[in-house]
């Protein structure tokens, strides 16, 4: 193998891809600048792994958990308008949502209505309204369904309470 | 409030998630991290990427760390598609010529300013590479996913993954070399 077959190889090799991995190893062993370019790149690599370590904060798992576990009890509503479409379905459903989330801030002891606690966040973001949920403590909330508007793809459980 | 009981097909669900998570867990905030280069919306998408592998968790499949990375790449696109920064995320770029510099060296842990400043360095000229090449870049000289799980993550051909990290690494050399630093 020359020189500048091994550089050609290098980075496949380092990655684990290399199909000849023992012709590579062999010019290494061989070759004093190749090796030194190896370690080089080996060197690169580690600064770059080490550089870009970052761990998740904590409570992110917890976080993850209860979201999926408000999703399966549906108390954790998400609605999503696709654009161009729907429009007044969905601000509609924000209406129904800031009306409730009104009314259980005026009269929160009273248990007949879903108790928001994180929302619900109305913005227009791109050309588009888009309506964050909060988590519903008490009561499941059902939004109205609007065939060809709303599916149960847009209108999906995801956590909010931010 | 009532709290009501588990069942064991709920708590099989907690239980796997949970499973899924320790797996899997640091790898994706770490690639999600790095992707958008913000830790906020690393830790969001990353609960995005969980969530949506929930139907699947749930038919029972067997979840790679193929699946999970395109889960968690898909969440971070569409978050940012909709805020409206596809350009930057999705313009693949040309080849740019890039000059090979030394190796980067790390400040030991008595440096931590130096160390912070070469991080913002890598992550701005992370933030310039066209997006991806910097997600095909992070599989797999970060997290370490062989070329195939990449092209599966990524939805391309695997030998799309080798052409692309090629640019990539030349492109990032010559971010950080125009920054000052040399990689």
């Amino acid at each position: 193998m020359r020189c500048d077959e091994f550089a050609a190889l290098l980075e496949s090799w380092l990655d684990g891809e290399a199909a000849d991995g023992a012709a590579i190893e062999a010019h290494q062993a061989d070759c004093e600048s190749c090796a030194a370019l190896a370690d080089a790149r080996r060197a690169e690599r580690k600064a770059l792994r080490d550089l870009l370590e970052f761990a998740p904060p904590a409570g992110l798992r917890e976080e993850i958990l209860e979201r999926a576990e408000g999703e399966r009890t549906g108390k954790i509503v998400r609605l999503r308008i696709v654009r161009g479409k729907g429009r007044a379905w969905t601000l509609a459903a924000a209406v129904l949502l800031l009306a409730l989330g009104l009314a259980s801030l005026l009269d929160p002891n009273d248990g007949s209505l879903p108790r928001l606690t994180g929302g619900p966040v109305i913005v227009y973001l791109d050309g588009g309204w888009e309506v964050g949920g909060g988590i519903f403590e008490a009561g499941t909330l059902e939004l109205p369904a609007a065939p060809g508007h709303l599916s149960a793809d847009e209108l999906s459980a995801e956590g909010g309470s931010r | 409030m009532i709290q009501a009981k588990k069942t064991g097909k709920e708590s099989g669900e907690r239980d796997a998630l949970a499973r899924l998570y320790h797996r899997h867990g640091a790898g994706i905030f770490r690639f999600l991290r790095s992707l958008t280069g913000d830790d906020e919306h690393a830790a969001e998408l990353c609960q995005e990427a969980f969530l949506s592998a929930l139907p699947a968790l749930r038919e029972g499949r067997e979840l790679g760390s193929a699946f999970l990375y395109r889960c968690a790449r898909n969440a971070a696109l569409s978050r940012l598609r909709k805020r409206g920064s596809e350009r930057r995320w999705l313009t693949l770029a040309g080849d740019e010529p890039g000059a090979p510099g030394k190796p980067l060296e790390l400040p030991g842990p008595d440096r931590e300013l130096e160390r912070r400043e070469l991080r913002a360095a890598l992550d701005a000229a992370l933030a310039d590479l066209p997006e991806p090449l910097r997600a095909v870049f992070l599989l797999v000289e970060v997290e370490g996913l062989s070329y195939l799980d990449t092209a599966e993550a990524l939805e391309v051909a695997p030998g799309t993954v080798a052409s692309r990290k090629h640019k990539a690494l030349k492109m990032l050399r010559e971010n950080l070399r125009r920054s000052g630093h040399a990689l």
